[in-house]
């Protein structure tokens, strides 16, 4: 791609970035949520691999940065998952930001998010879905994008060469 | 020490930092920014080089595109989208931070 393509993905894809974390932390109380916020995240990444290609793309697309990234959202979700289990007796319970009482008055009040119903703990799932589809689809995108190189090599699934 | 000086503060300040924004949105939206910000390589790598004007006036969009948002989601305070710009700042700092150098 052209340097002036390059030049105006790079900085746009942090505004992309910006949409979806916005939509990630409204979606319990907005249209949105944590897939279609990870999902304009993504949308961010995808176009600096559009602009730059696989191989000089601004992002670190390793799969040890990008399996970190991952896995972290994955803990999250698991161990908000546990604190419902030991706390509230199921996985998932929401026991709001007062996590059985581990976390302090102050930032209690602090994480405690603007709403009528006290969401509680679905911000927090938001953000490790957010994150992990984030990369998901980052992740899907770099394989339809390494596979394409090869396209051109097969006619009706055949190898022509 | 800090956590005996800056509980009482937080408790003091609340959910709605001076009427302004919502604090807890805006730290997570710094958080997933750093996190966003980690998966990015530090240094330039096809030539495309930004320098610190660069980066200022991407905030500066930032914070326009965050005006004509206006307080979304939470509709209080500043008519600001405090999430979307510290998202965004967080991105930047995540990058300088966590980010990966090029190895040429």
């Amino acid at each position: 791609m052209s340097d002036l393509l390059k030049l105006i993905a790079y900085p746009v894809s942090f505004i992309m970035i910006g949409y979806g974390v916005m939509t990630i932390l409204g979606g319990h109380i907005t249209p949105g949520g944590g897939f279609q916020g990870g999902a304009m995240m993504a949308s961010g990444a995808i176009l600096c691999i559009l602009a730059y290609g696989l191989k000089d793309n601004p992002f670190n697309l390793s799969h040890e940065r990008m399996s970190l990234v991952e896995s972290l959202g994955a803990l999250l979700y698991i161990c908000l998952g546990l604190v419902g289990l030991l706390a509230g007796g199921s996985f998932l319970y929401n026991v709001g930001t007062n996590i059985y009482g581990l976390v302090p008055a102050g930032l209690q009040s602090m994480l405690n998010y603007p709403d009528a119903l006290h969401a509680g703990i679905i911000p927090y799932l938001n953000i490790a879905i957010g994150v992990k589809v984030f990369i998901g689809l980052t992740t899907l995108v770099i394989l339809f994008y390494a596979v394409t190189k090869y396209a051109g090599d097969y006619i009706d699934n055949e190898e022509i060469d | 020490m800090v956590l005996e000086t800056t509980v009482p503060f937080l408790q003091s300040v609340g959910p709605n930092l001076f009427g302004l924004f919502y604090t807890g949105p805006t730290i997570c939206a710094l958080i997933i920014g750093l996190i966003a910000g980690a998966i990015m390589h530090k240094t330039p790598t096809d030539g495309i080089k930004l320098n610190t004007s660069s980066w200022i006036a991407i905030i500066i969009g930032a914070i326009l595109v965050a005006f004509w948002l206006g307080s979304f989601p939470y509709y209080g305070g500043l008519n600001l989208g405090p999430g979307f710009v510290a998202a965004v700042i967080g991105a930047i700092i995540g990058r300088g931070i966590l980010g990966t150098k090029v190895k040429v």
